[in-house]
């Protein structure tokens, strides 16, 4: 053999060599553009028919394709291909690497929805029936080299196969896109929605791959190693590069960002659009095909979308139109000189060209559509929905990935909804991270929704849930003990059988008649339900308020129920105040004012007048004038001074007050008022006064105050009996209620008056209507006004009388707290150790402490306390006794704090008071004891006084 | 599918005309050197007076007879005397001791410039090259038959060889 032969055969060896690593390229292609859900498929797919390509290549397809031609249609020999020429192994080897290629085509276009074994059966059409018949026709020639296929034998020129190879698969996988049409949610709406790959850097390995191994696919299609290789391998690497560029100039015009799997299929296309034609063409002419067959892969890609097929990975633009655009393009684009030809006929020639593609389209694509069309209505070529939904890697070859087995297991978490459950966690993996998170979200999730369950348990309010159909799926302990039922038996139970009962004798309904009758689904609007308990004799009032949301496309609807018994009962009571004080009344209040200022008025204009009359004798003296002037400017102050009351009441609805001591205060204005009243009584009855020192200040509205005063003073003056005296005593105190037992006025700080009359005393009928009876009784004294006038000071005014025993009216009057309390340590002189364990308790009591200017250090543990306690220098603790709540209240602490620090302040407070703990934490010396829920402003006082007696 | 796998076999079987491959060069009688000998004998002829000028042949002798062996070279003039070695077809011939191959190689040189070569590999079955004024080699379209120019190539390369072809 010579060199030239062997150089042949090495040449052929090593291109073949690059063609089958296009294999490779398409299967990285193909995977990277896909999902990986159905990697695998794809990945198997193009092993599985390269093989299967090769054997039916060898078996008979090399026979069909180059065998003795039979008229030029179809070759006859050749079966089973076997030879004592070793060139034509290498022959062999190269073209069955063009068949596998042709067949891989296919695969990726019907990616992700096509049946494995429906694949194999049409890459064995493919490679018997459709490409070895193309072939012989464009390829097939004599022993000497000249053309026996009836193509090639009129001139059709594709010299190494974009219409044989590349155009043959487009057409095929047209056709099966066609039949087995797109993948589900490509086209949504009629809109086209782009599925994206799962691995762009291997699809771009892949597309690296394939223009490699295009160097072979041309360059080898010489099956010599001749002088016409290196024109054909630069036209090769020209029309890659043009296809690409065309992509890169027309994205910007898109206004679009550079889409990878256009770039790669830029350059495919480019590399087929010169397959046909790189032999006979320059480095120029193949650029301008390139360049032009980018253009027209991107149209296609457009007209696809427009047609609504799902090419998986743009095969049909890649190989289908630019293969016919190559082939075509020999006519416009072939060199004479190239060729080695005087001239070229392009008309006949482009008729030739035309007339191949016709035909090879029309053979590939209507022979494919029927067969498979046919077949399909048998057996179905595509996976089913659900199969295609969980992807061909499980459904076609029972692969189970990280990544299915992750999303198996979550499918089967969501299935049970059992949030106790966890997923697996492979161990590094990217996977067993995500699992990792996964987990994480559900133990929050799980937390989350025990905090919701014991909200929803627990909460004071009812809570139902009910379906649009208005069964109820869960109620809550509350609403459970509301209607007297067990939360469990809320199943199967309708809403309206719940809050609408018309069969239960212990628990009637009642709607009023004027108003809309309930409807449990009427959402956001606040119904009243009116229940009746015949057994108790008892009227409950419910508010009952839905709201609707929606879960996975179920309406659920959520009903909040709120004992409002109480509350109504309040605001009835409130009502009646309110109309009684200040729909009645208010408007006496501005006649009491308008009546203060008449008769000074009527004085100022009397002195007025005088003035006006006077002799001029009397006003040539100046003295005489100036002391006039002065009585007059006098009165004129008073009226302005309750002028200004009057619209200060008017404009801020209350009396505008003055902060004052309230000791010297309320001593001056008593002394003053028996000095100085109008009434006889009050001047001539004895007053003990007994005015408690302290520093408190109250807030008064100074001349109302004095009425009011004046008019209680003058009540007591009336009832005292003769020999008797009046009794007027002013102290601060501080009302608790656990140790008053008086609703009547709020707990609080106060300066009590108390006026005792020591007179005849009133029954309890009497009492009931105390204003209303003594203003019949004494018509001068407006005690309604004197209510209203301290009411609003914040005062209560309550009165206590018995029978023979006299009357005790008790002003209860605010004491005004500044901004500067001066009754609370500096900063930094005090600390106090809070001890609770209720988080939201301990930050409360930190700011208020910290507030009143304490430095405060805080716990949640006896041990916690004790570690704190010897550490820092401590001056009281506020001690919560229960700080384990299911064990209810403990005097541990308590008595390690008096063991060891005998002498420090100890405030005890607690919730559910055990009486014995409580007797001993008495008993042992508590500071004081203040019950939950905590009022701050008496645990601050109390903190107060403790440490100023310490 | 498996019927349709072998009614498509029976099909191919049934047109075929064999296991070979006759589209391939393997399938001709392409020409063979002839084996080597000891006392091959050259004879030569030349006399540009003569139409053909020029005649050599290679033989052994076998009891006092000469048996052609090997390569036989006959130039004829196509034109006048002055440009017999110009302007001539050669033909060679290979004989297998004594026996004349059915194969040949026809040879048309004109100026000084080859224009035409045919490798005759049998009745009817030939391959013709031609080239132009300059020498060059001359190619139709169909000359670009994937695969045809390297068969050719192949089978030129084979009569080269034996038939000591430039």
């Amino acid at each position: 053999m010579t060199t030239e032969a062997l150089m042949d055969i090495l040449w052929i060896l090593l291109c073949s060599g690059f063609v089958f690593l296009m294999q490779g390229g398409f299967l990285c292609l193909e995977s990277g553009v896909t999902r990986t859900k159905n990697s695998i498929n794809v990945a198997v797919k193009n092993m599985v028919d390269f093989g299967l390509a090769v054997l039916l290549y060898w078996l008979v397809s090399y026979g069909i394709m180059f065998g003795a031609s039979k008229g030029g249609w179809f070759g006859s020999s050749g079966w089973f291909f076997q030879t004592d020429d070793s060139f034509q192994y290498s022959v062999f080897i190269f073209q069955a690497m063009f068949c596998a290629t042709g067949a891989t085509i296919i695969s990726g276009a019907t990616a992700e929805r096509l049946r494995f074994y429906a694949y194999i059966f049409i890459t064995i059409v493919f490679s018997v029936l459709v490409y070895p018949f193309v072939g012989h026709w464009v390829w097939a020639t004599n022993a000497l080299g000249d053309p026996a296929g009836w193509l090639l034998s009129r001139g059709f020129m594709d010299f190494a196969g974009s219409s044989v190879v590349h155009s043959t698969g487009g057409w095929v996988a047209l056709a099966l896109l066609i039949i087995i049409g797109p993948r589900m949610g490509r086209f949504t709406d009629g809109k086209s929605v782009e599925i994206p790959g799962s691995n762009l850097p291997l699809a771009m390995l892949g597309a690296t791959l394939l223009v490699f191994g295009w160097f072979g696919f041309n360059g080898g299609s010489t099956l010599s190693f001749n002088e016409s290789v290196p024109l054909i391998l630069m036209n090769t690497l020209m029309g890659a590069v043009a296809g690409m560029i065309t992509v890169l100039m027309v994205t910007p015009f898109q206004k679009t960002l550079p889409d990878p799997g256009m770039l790669m299929n830029g350059a495919i296309a480019g590399l087929v659009a010169v397959t046909a034609n790189c032999n006979v063409t320059g480095p120029i002419a193949a650029m301008i095909i390139g360049l032009i067959g980018g253009g027209i892969m991107m149209a296609t890609v457009k007209l696809l979308e427009y047609l609504k097929i799902d090419d998986a990975v743009g095969a049909i633009p890649a190989h289908l139109t630019p293969g016919i655009w190559g082939t075509l393009a020999v006519a416009f684009f072939a060199d004479p000189e190239v060729m080695g030809v005087e001239s070229i006929n392009r008309g006949e020639l482009f008729t030739t060209q035309l007339i191949g593609v016709v035909v090879i389209g029309f053979w590939s694509f209507c022979l494919s559509f029927v067969f498979f069309w046919l077949i399909n209505k048998a057996y179905p070529f595509r996976v089913s929905e659900e199969e295609e939904f969980i992807g061909l890697n499980v459904s076609e070859h029972g692969a189970r990935t990280e990544t299915v087995f992750l999303l198996q297991e979550m499918e089967a978490h969501a299935r049970s909804g059992d949030l106790s459950k966890r997923v697996y966690v492979e161990p590094f993996t990217e996977i067993g991270q995500i699992a990792r998170q996964y987990n994480k979200v559900i133990d929050t999730l799980d937390l989350t929704i025990s905090r919701l369950k014991s909200i929803f348990h627990d909460l004071n309010d009812g809570l139902i849930t009910f379906g649009k159909d208005g069964n109820l799926l869960e109620m809550n302990a509350a609403a459970a003990r509301f209607f007297g039922l067990e939360p469990a038996m809320a199943d199967g139970m309708s809403a309206w059988d719940l809050l609408v009962p018309e069969a239960r004798e212990d628990l009637e309904v009642h709607q009023r008649a004027n108003e809309e009758p309930f409807d449990p689904f009427r959402t956001g609007v606040m119904q009243e339900l009116h229940y009746f308990r015949p057994n108790s004799r008892k009227d409950e009032v419910v508010e009952f308020v839905a709201s609707k949301g929606v879960y996975e496309e179920e309406e659920i609807y959520t009903g909040l129920i709120r004992d409002i018994s109480d509350t109504v009962q309040v605001k009835r009571n409130r009502s009646r105040l309110v109309n009684k004080l200040f729909g009645a009344q208010q408007s006496s209040f501005y006649a009491l004012m308008c009546r203060q200022s008449l008769p000074v008025a009527q004085n100022l204009a009397e002195r007025i007048r005088r003035v006006a009359k006077a002799p001029k004798a009397d006003l040539s003296n100046p003295d005489h004038v100036s002391n006039r002037f002065k009585l007059i400017l006098q009165d004129a102050e008073d009226i302005v001074q309750v002028s200004e009351e009057l619209q200060y009441a008017d404009e801020h609805g209350g009396l505008k007050t003055t902060a004052v001591p309230a000791a010297p205060y309320l001593k001056e204005q008593i002394q003053d008022l028996v000095a100085s009243s109008s009434h006889a009584a009050l001047r001539e009855v004895p007053i003990e006064l007994d005015i408690a020192q302290s520093s408190f200040q109250i807030q008064v509205a100074n001349t109302p105050f004095s009425q009011s005063l004046e008019a209680l003073l003058l009540l007591a003056a009336y009832e005292c009996p003769e020999g008797q005296q009046v009794s007027v005593k002013a102290q601060p105190m501080y009302l608790d209620h656990d140790r008053v037992g008086t609703e009547v006025v709020p707990e609080g700080e106060y300066m009590l008056i108390t006026i005792h009359d020591g007179g005849r005393g009133l029954a309890d009928g009497q009492l009931d209507e105390y204003y209303s009876g003594r203003e019949r009784e004494y018509p001068e004294i407006e005690l309604a006004n004197a209510d209203l006038i301290l009411r609003s000071h914040g005062g209560v005014l309550d009165v206590d009388s018995m029978p023979g025993l006299g009357t005790t009216q008790r002003i209860y009057l605010p004491v005004h707290r500044p901004l500067e309390d001066p009754g609370s340590p500096e900063s930094g002189k005090a600390t106090i150790l809070v001890v609770d364990d209720f988080p939201l308790q301990r930050r409360q009591l930190e700011a208020l402490f910290h507030h009143a200017g304490y430095e405060v250090l805080h716990c949640s543990s006896e041990e916690e306390a004790s570690r704190l306690l010897s550490a820092h220098q401590v001056d009281a603790v506020v001690l919560d006794l229960v700080l384990a709540r299911d064990q209810g209240p403990s005097d541990h602490l308590f008595q390690y704090i008096r063991k060891e620090h005998p002498a420090l302040p100890i405030v005890a407070c607690s919730g559910e008071t055990d009486p014995e703990i409580l007797a001993v934490v008495v008993e042992q010396g508590a500071s004081a004891y203040i019950r939950k829920p905590l009022v701050y402003d008496s645990l601050l006082h109390m903190v107060n006084r403790e440490l100023a007696v310490r | 599918m498996k019927r349709l796998l072998r009614v498509m076999l029976f099909g191919c079987l049934l047109v075929s005309q064999g296991i070979a491959a006759p589209s391939s060069i393997d399938s001709l009688a392409l020409p063979k050197a002839p084996s080597q000998r000891f006392g091959m004998k050259e004879h030569v002829e030349s006399d540009p007076d003569l139409e053909r000028w020029y005649y050599a042949y290679r033989y052994f002798e076998q009891g006092g007879a000469e048996i052609k062996h090997g390569l036989e070279i006959e130039r004829k003039r196509s034109r006048d005397r002055e440009r017999f070695d110009t302007d001539y077809v050669e033909k060679r011939r290979i004989y297998y001791e004594g026996k004349a191959a059915q194969h040949f190689v026809e040879s048309t040189w004109v100026n000084g410039v080859l224009r035409k070569r045919v490798y005759h590999i049998q009745q009817g079955l030939e391959v013709v090259l031609e080239y132009n004024a300059d020498g060059a080699l001359k190619q139709g379209p169909k000359a670009h038959a994937r695969g045809g120019r390297a068969k050719r190539e192949r089978i030129v390369a084979i009569f080269h060889e034996v038939y000591e072809l430039e």
